[in-house]
């Protein structure tokens, strides 16, 4: 075995250690106390394992749910949730998951130093999913496995500085600033609600939106893992409800549908949940160090952060945006089933997050009537794009589940139709 | 041992930024606490005195009588941050056993 083969066979055919070795490099970077190195690095390779083991357990419960609603609606049903999809993409393209994002968060800090660009995309979880999304898709391109992980490197770096970019414009009139900006691959969404809502803006210039008083109306929503499984729990039985007689029965070893709704909706959670923990673990050392890093290198940095801190600027907001959104994509879904074979089913976590900050830009932009249009639009659009991703990324296999927020069908199909123009 | 939880809704993003902000006013004071982020399902599962989080999810956590929460307006603030917790009572109480 030469030096070449060993790397191949050793460190690279293991994402979980090259995963290690990144966190490993980050906190002796950070020169942690040797209990410290010790403990993230193998907390890393933890995270990688439960997501993997996540992934087998959503799995399960997805193809199960997948044969319920084609059996009772004569449709596929594609769920959209960037964690699920993650960890099954992760299962078969782990190797190039990982260094793909070692890549692209390398490439990213050199066009932050280099260029006048310079947000730091802080939302590791993010760079994750997006790292995902372009390994299962250039990997039908058929191209060697080092370039499939440059080309993706880079676009996961040009997808971090651009993001955060495009909806600064107005991330920056709610906020108040360029103290920070949104590090949330749904820009194009944000982008979008943010233009529709300043079409309502009111003729009195520079009137600041009346800040909206706080509700506990969201309180129920907060709380993921419950949300998953009680829309899980409602799919299943709205499934089984319209199943043709028996089927279900036949399906699940005779048992009634209740209780199969009920323990397949806490299968589902429940691997969700493992994923979640997993992906925790992942990032919890590599986002430190690479913000560490970013602080040393790049001067006059901003960060980028995940969306949810917009909701504390129009908390009200946030939660009709939410609403609305998922209203919008029921729209979608009913659209779809006229069109076509292939639905999405709109879902919880990405109309919470993607459509809350969108609403949240959207009120700022045009009051209450900015945010009511903007947030309908949005949601539709949130719940019809994914429609054109699925093809795309076929070579994952049957899946029934995608990645939820705009910018990752945005980016999916432009890089397919430039990569086209190669072939 | 001295414990802060930070939660936000996945516990991915927000309360990462949060926790390194505290770690940091931690390392500023000289005190040794071990600080975790987590996601708002396992919140009650680590008994933690201090819970710190967006005020956006505080109104949602239900009160518990020994457990101490303070909700952010603003995440990115450091001396914001440092001020809440220099007001907590739990924190206060961690002061004056290291003095």
């Amino acid at each position: 075995m030469n030096a070449a083969q060993w790397f191949n066979n050793g460190v690279f055919g293991e994402p979980a250690l090259i995963l290690g070795i990144i966190a490993l490099i980050g906190l002796l970077l950070q020169k942690q106390s040797a209990q410290k190195v010790m403990s993230g690095t193998i907390k890393t390779m933890l995270g990688f394992k439960l997501i993997q083991i996540g992934a087998n357990e959503t799995g399960s419960s997805l193809s199960n749910m997948s044969a319920v609603i084609q059996n009772s609606f004569q449709i596929i049903g594609i769920i959209p949730h960037n964690e699920t999809i993650t960890a099954m993409a992760q299962m078969n393209y782990g190797e190039e998951i990982a260094v793909i994002m070692l890549i692209g968060m390398v490439v990213h800090l050199i066009i932050a130093r280099l260029t006048p660009i310079k947000y730091i995309f802080l939302a590791g979880h993010h760079m994750l999913f997006m790292s995902a999304m372009l390994a299962s898709l250039l990997i039908s391109s058929s191209l060697e496995s080092w370039v499939t992980m440059v080309l993706g490197g880079i676009i996961l770096a040009i997808c971090m500085t651009f993001s955060p970019m495009i909806s600064q414009r107005y991330v920056r009139k709610v906020v108040g600033g360029d103290q920070m900006a949104i590090a949330h691959f749904n820009s194009v969404g944000y982008l979008l609600s943010g233009f529709v809502g300043s079409l309502f803006k009111s003729k009195k210039k520079d009137v600041q939106a009346p800040p909206l008083k706080k509700t506990k109306l969201s309180g129920f929503f907060q709380d993921h893992m419950v949300v998953i499984f009680i829309f899980t729990f409602l799919l299943f039985l709205s499934a089984s409800i319209f199943a043709p007689s028996g089927s279900i029965a036949s399906m699940f070893a005779g048992r009634h549908f209740l209780v199969v709704s009920i323990i397949q909706a806490t299968w589902f959670a429940g691997g969700c949940y493992i994923v979640l923990a997993g992906v925790r673990m992942l990032l919890a050392e590599i986002v430190p160090a690479f913000k560490g890093i970013a602080d040393r290198i790049v001067p006059g940095a901003i960060p980028a952060l995940d969306c949810p801190v917009l909701f504390n600027y129009a908390p009200i907001a946030a939660v009709t945006g939410f609403l609305l959104s998922f209203a919008g994509g029921i729209a979608a879904m009913a659209v779809m089933l006229q069109l076509q074979f292939t639905v999405i089913i709109p879902g919880v976590v990405p109309n919470f997050f993607s459509g809350g900050a969108a609403g949240v830009i959207a009120y700022h932009m045009g009051g209450k009537k900015g945010l009511v249009a903007a947030s309908l639009l949005h949601g539709f659009v949130l719940s019809l794009l994914p429609v054109f991703l699925v093809p795309l990324l076929s070579n994952l296999g049957y899946l029934r589940v995608t990645f939820a927020d705009i910018d990752f069908s945005v980016v999916g199909i432009i890089v397919d139709a430039i990569m086209g123009l190669f072939q | 041992m001295k414990q802060i939880i930070v939660a936000c809704n996945s516990g991915l993003g927000t309360s990462l930024m949060i926790r390194l902000n505290i770690e940091a006013i931690m390392r500023e004071i000289g005190m040794q606490v071990a600080v975790e982020h987590t996601d708002f399902t396992s919140l009650k599962a680590h008994n933690a005195k201090l819970v710190v989080c967006s005020a956006y999810i505080m109104d949602s956590i239900e009160d518990a009588e020994d457990i101490e929460i303070i909700g952010l307006d603003d995440i990115m603030d450091r001396q914001y941050l440092k001020d809440e917790l220099m007001k907590s009572i739990v924190f206060q109480e961690w002061l004056s056993e290291i003095e």
